[in-house]
């Protein structure tokens, strides 16, 4: 039976994780080689069709990978303490005896012997007695992917009996993150490029947004398949995989695989209609997102990941036709976007006497001006599942753009790196300002019917439409599982803490009636109030 | 594009066909259902009301009868009744007005999600909540199409969140999403306790969830993973996620291996969840784990705070509080003391029967009103919500790749050799010689010319080869 399902294809990016714990992402194609720095090179067709989540060791000399089972990986991350811990977990776990550092079961058989500790442990460069040239020619020279240097890196350590089994296992460790020639390789997912970004980029180009606001953010935002998704993204595209990867359209469908002529032939069938123009077929209409950007062309480089280029799509990506984009302009004032002017019509007869050039350059014009203005209409007729936001820009404005877009019981969430901008965001949806609003709204339609509206801030979106804005902060803490050595890990990322703001658009009460009415007799009360406190 | 996307037949009322449920889309307009709509009454009380014709919802906000809330859009605000005054209510309020909201005799009703339902939920067990349960579910990669194993459903707050997050259209294809003979995403959800499997089992069905979560009544611990079917049968779940809500996890994970019988997806990586609040079932479960097989183990605790985001306007004298700076202590303290001295002239002068110029205090004396602002002053502010979650539970996470046997390895080795010239893609990918479409035809058009006026053969080759190129994207 020839290996089918989950296999790592051709073109595709994957996450490796080095021995040192530092991620790398490599795009795999068919006959290269990989390099890995100083932990060696291998093949790329070693990697092709085999499936994800395995361990290697790279074999000396070129020569390839070797799987390294399960159980030796995590022999060597316990640092050989698998077979005391599995065999008697109980004790080890539960009575921890520091008499008993080996994890021998009864400590009494042991009383005998002292705790060791580092007491005598003296710290100096010559306990190793390797020097460096030896070690930087052993580097060389040793094979077995690097587990010969690490033994006679051992041997050579004349203080190893003076460590106690706890520091010795460090040391190992250690050393085998430096030398040991091994990676495992991942599925690069949103969740693994999310921890992938901070160890590279700025982080502030992605607003240092982490793995558990994503996930907060997509069940916040009730992100399912089928809906629409109004998404303002300025993190290069961070938040729209996440969102694509939840809608299932983030990763390219597996093609019908192991024939490749077949695929082959499927693009030709593809390629040929299109030279005969046929009628665009209509956008998906559901289990879609639209983008909002500032500038003239989206950015959405980390998309480039899953093998999704803006620029140059691929029409055969799901996203091709799911993600649609459109500018902030195109929104909001699409009258003044020279973009969205209907090309010069054309009877047939003009057409026909046109130069091929010219008649092809006007059917390309037609298109794109009727695929924008479709995008347009269709994000200003509003209806939205949701919308979700991580922008550097302010959020106020922002939201008095686009909630009236969401449905009612439509999710609204926000994410912002500080504490400050998330507070601001639910301030603007304050029951004051509400109150405010309302009063304000009211006296304006007493006064004038249409006007009045204009004079209101431009930043300021109608509180009346959000309900229950909340502040959600999330934090995130990793812990090292090791037998008899459980704790919190010592360091990890600090830079903005990250939070979400999530609120439901509704619908308020159509009239004044009830909400004037209700604030005239607060006021009437307090007016009550204030004389009654008079009179006493 | 496989896809097939008629238009969704929202409000069918087709009987074979039941409509899609409210917790996967939201519908246009509520109407009688099992499906229940969520009424919000104030900020963290919602009520999971399902609705019908002649039913009336009481609550401290008014009377609603249902048929108010019916053929609205969801998310609408709703007034109270007025035909129902509740006079007790009326006086009730107007006694304790100091707490008294500002919109009293409204609520919203809203399309229920899972979170929602969460927070209305009749608890049975301790609940997974909103920030542990979609970590987990972005951590497991659920995306529409998996097959996710929960055991220990509980109350079914994650199921609820799990179902959506794993749905990708009913099997019998009532909403016409998905894409055609793929396998629909599915929770394969397990409960030993019979009253709540059964239990669950109705809120499924009400919630038109039938088809997209399974129940199961079942001990996973002593039995496995496999879900029997009518006649003596079992079928595998074949799960790629898995979540285990278990007192002991370590008991239900020997039963989640590559044997012939697995209820694992043979052809995936599976990742797992485990769910456990005290630090001796974590250690236990990642030694198990360990034991099995397993690679990547991991253990996170995450902490969750809402936040109240208040404006703190300063209360001074004027309202009956203290000062709202030193200048105004100062001025206050000055103004008694000026005051005091003023007095004791006056008693002086009195009894020396002379005329006193008595002016009173020197400052204002407040009235006690509070100030009524438009929401824009004072400092903002935030803190904790008053009741903390400080430890919800201990996330262990896991992969158990797909079993790898010599023979597959020997036969992607021989497949491994796609022919192709060594670099071309990695060039295109970096953007460099990217040509488009348009720059490409171009070309191809120059050279064909060139060919046909039998100038150059050479160009004709570079165009063959150029197309192989784009061939080879489109392959990659």
């Amino acid at each position: 039976m020839p290996p089918t399902g989950d296999l790592i294809l051709p073109g595709t990016h994957v996450l490796l994780r080095l021995p040192s714990g530092v991620p790398k992402i490599v795009r795999i194609s068919a006959d290269t080689t990989i390099s890995l720095g100083k932990f060696g090179t291998f093949p790329s067709n070693a990697l092709l069709h085999r499936p994800y989540g395995l361990t290697y060791d790279i074999l000396d000399n070129n020569a390839g990978l070797r799987v390294v089972p399960a159980a030796e990986v995590t022999r060597d991350i316990l640092g050989g303490g698998l077979q005391p811990e599995g065999a008697n977990a109980d004790e080890t776990h539960y009575d921890l005896n520091y008499g008993s550092p080996s994890g021998a079961a009864s400590p009494t058989a042991e009383q005998a012997e002292v705790m060791r500790t580092n007491r005598l442990t003296v710290d100096t460069p010559e306990s190793q007695t390797l020097t460096w040239e030896e070690i930087e020619e052993l580097k060389k020279t040793a094979g077995g992917s690097g587990k010969e240097i690490i033994a006679k890196l051992l041997a050579g350590h004349s203080a190893i009996d003076q460590k106690t089994p706890f520091s010795l296992q460090k040391y190992t460790l250690r050393k085998a993150s430096k030398f040991l020639r091994r990676f495992s390789v991942h599925r690069l997912t949103v969740n693994a490029l999310t921890d992938y970004l901070p160890t590279q980029k700025e982080p502030q180009k992605f607003l240092e947004l982490r793995n558990h606001h994503l996930g907060l953010m997509l069940s916040l935002g009730n992100i399912v398949y089928g809906g629409r998704y109004l998404i303002i993204d300025e993190t290069g595209g961070l938040l729209v995989a996440a969102v694509a990867e939840r809608l299932g359209i983030l990763y390219p469908r597996p093609h019908t695989t192991s024939e490749p002529e077949v695929e082959a032939e499927d693009a030709d069938a593809a390629a040929e209609p299109k030279k005969r123009r046929p009628e665009p077929t209509p956008p998906p209409s559901r289990n879609t997102i639209t983008l909002v950007h500032a500038n003239e062309q989206p950015n959405l480089s980390l998309l480039t990941n899953f093998s999704y280029d803006a620029n140059t799509p691929d029409p055969s990506h799901p996203l091709y036709t799911h993600l649609r984009t459109l500018t902030w302009l195109q929104l909001l004032a699409p009258d003044e976007d020279t973009s969205l002017i209907p090309p010069s019509s054309s009877t047939p007869e003009e057409l026909a006497a046109l130069k091929p050039g010219k008649r092809s350059a006007y059917y390309r014009k037609l298109r794109r001006w009727q695929r924008i203005s479709s995008t347009v209409e269709d994000t200003r007729k509003g209806g939205y599942d949701a919308v979700l936001i991580a922008a550097h820009m302010p959020v106020g404005g922002i939201l008095k753009a686009v909630v009236p877009l969401v449905k009612g019981s439509g999710q609204v969430v926000v994410y912002e790196p500080s504490l400050e901008q998330a507070t601001e965001i639910a301030d603007l949806y304050s029951s004051a300002r509400k109150s405010t609003w309302i009063q304000r709204r009211n006296e304006t339609e007493e006064k004038e019917e249409d006007e009045g509206k204009k004079d209101w801030d431009d930043e300021i979106p109608d509180p009346t439409l959000l309900l229950a804005p909340t502040v959600h902060r999330l934090n995130m803490r990793q812990y090292q599982v090791l037998p008899g050595r459980t704790h919190p890990v010592m360091t990890s990322r600090g830079g903005a803490e990250g939070f979400v703001v999530h609120a439901t658009r509704v619908i308020p009460v159509q009239g004044k009636v009830d909400a004037r009415g209700a604030y005239a007799s607060q006021k009437k009360k307090r007016k009550l109030e204030a004389s009654e406190a008079e009179k006493a | 594009m496989a896809t097939s996307e008629p238009t969704p037949p929202q409000g069918a009322t087709d009987p074979e066909r039941p409509p899609v449920s409210a917790f996967f889309s939201i519908p246009d307009a509520l109407t009688p259902s099992l499906t229940p709509a969520i009424v919000h009454l104030k900020r963290d009380f919602n009520q999971a009301v399902p609705l019908s014709v002649d039913a009336t919802l009481q609550t401290r906000f008014g009377t609603f009868p249902h048929s108010s809330f019916i053929s609205l859009p969801p998310g609408s605000q709703v007034r109270a009744s007025p035909s129902y005054p509740d006079p007790r209510d009326q006086r009730k309020r107007k006694r304790n007005s100091d707490d008294q909201p500002a919109a009293t005799g409204f609520v919203h009703v809203l399309a229920p999600t899972a979170e929602l339902w969460t927070s209305s939920l009749p608890h049975r067990t301790q609940v997974v909540y909103t920030p542990d349960s979609s970590y987990i579910l972005h951590r497991l990669g659920v995306k529409p199409g998996s097959q996710v194993i929960e055991a220990g459903a509980g109350s079914g707050s994650f199921t609820h969140a799990a179902a959506r997050a794993a749905y990708c259209g009913y099997p019998d294809g009532r909403d016409g999403l998905g894409w055609n003979g793929e396998k629909k995403g599915k929770v394969w959800s397990f409960e030993f306790h019979a009253e709540r499997a059964k239990k669950l089992r109705e809120e499924i069905a009400n919630h038109g969830l039938n088809g997209i979560v399974r129940i199961t009544h079942k001990d996973v611990c002593a039995e496995g993973f496999l879900v029997f079917e009518e006649e003596g049968e079992t079928i595998s779940p074949a799960a790629n996620a898995v979540f285990l809500d278990l007192p002991a996890p370590w008991l239900a994970i020997p039963h989640l291996t590559r044997t012939e019988q697995s209820a694992l997806d043979p052809e995936a990586e599976v990742r797992i969840c485990t769910f456990s609040p005290c630090i001796e079932q974590v250690t236990r479960t990642c030694a198990t784990l360990r034991q099995y097989g397993w690679v990547d183990v991991q253990t996170v605790e995450l902490s969750h705070q809402r936040l109240e985001v208040r404006r703190q306007v300063p209360r001074g004298y004027d309202d009956g509080a203290g000062p709202r700076s030193i200048a105004e202590a100062l001025t206050r303290l000055k103004g008694v003391n000026d005051f005091r001295e003023q007095r004791k002239d006056l008693q002086v002068a009195l009894s020396a029967g002379e005329e006193a110029n008595f002016q009173g205090l020197g400052f204002k004396k407040g009235n006690g009103r509070k100030m009524w602002g438009n929401g824009e002053e004072g400092r903002l502010t935030s803190r904790q919500e008053p009741d903390l979650k400080s430890h919800t539970s201990f996330l262990t996470f896991a992969i158990l790749p797909r079993e790898w046997t010599e023979e597959q390895e020997k036969e992607a080795a021989d497949k491994g050799e796609d022919k192709g010239v060594v670099g071309e893609k990695e060039r295109r990918w970096k953007g460099q010689e990217v040509e488009s479409n348009r720059a490409r035809k171009k070309r191809e058009r120059a050279e064909k010319k060139l060919a046909e006026e039998g100038e150059d053969k050479k160009g004709n080759g570079q165009a063959e080869s150029s197309e192989d190129a784009v061939k080879m994207e489109i392959d990659g």
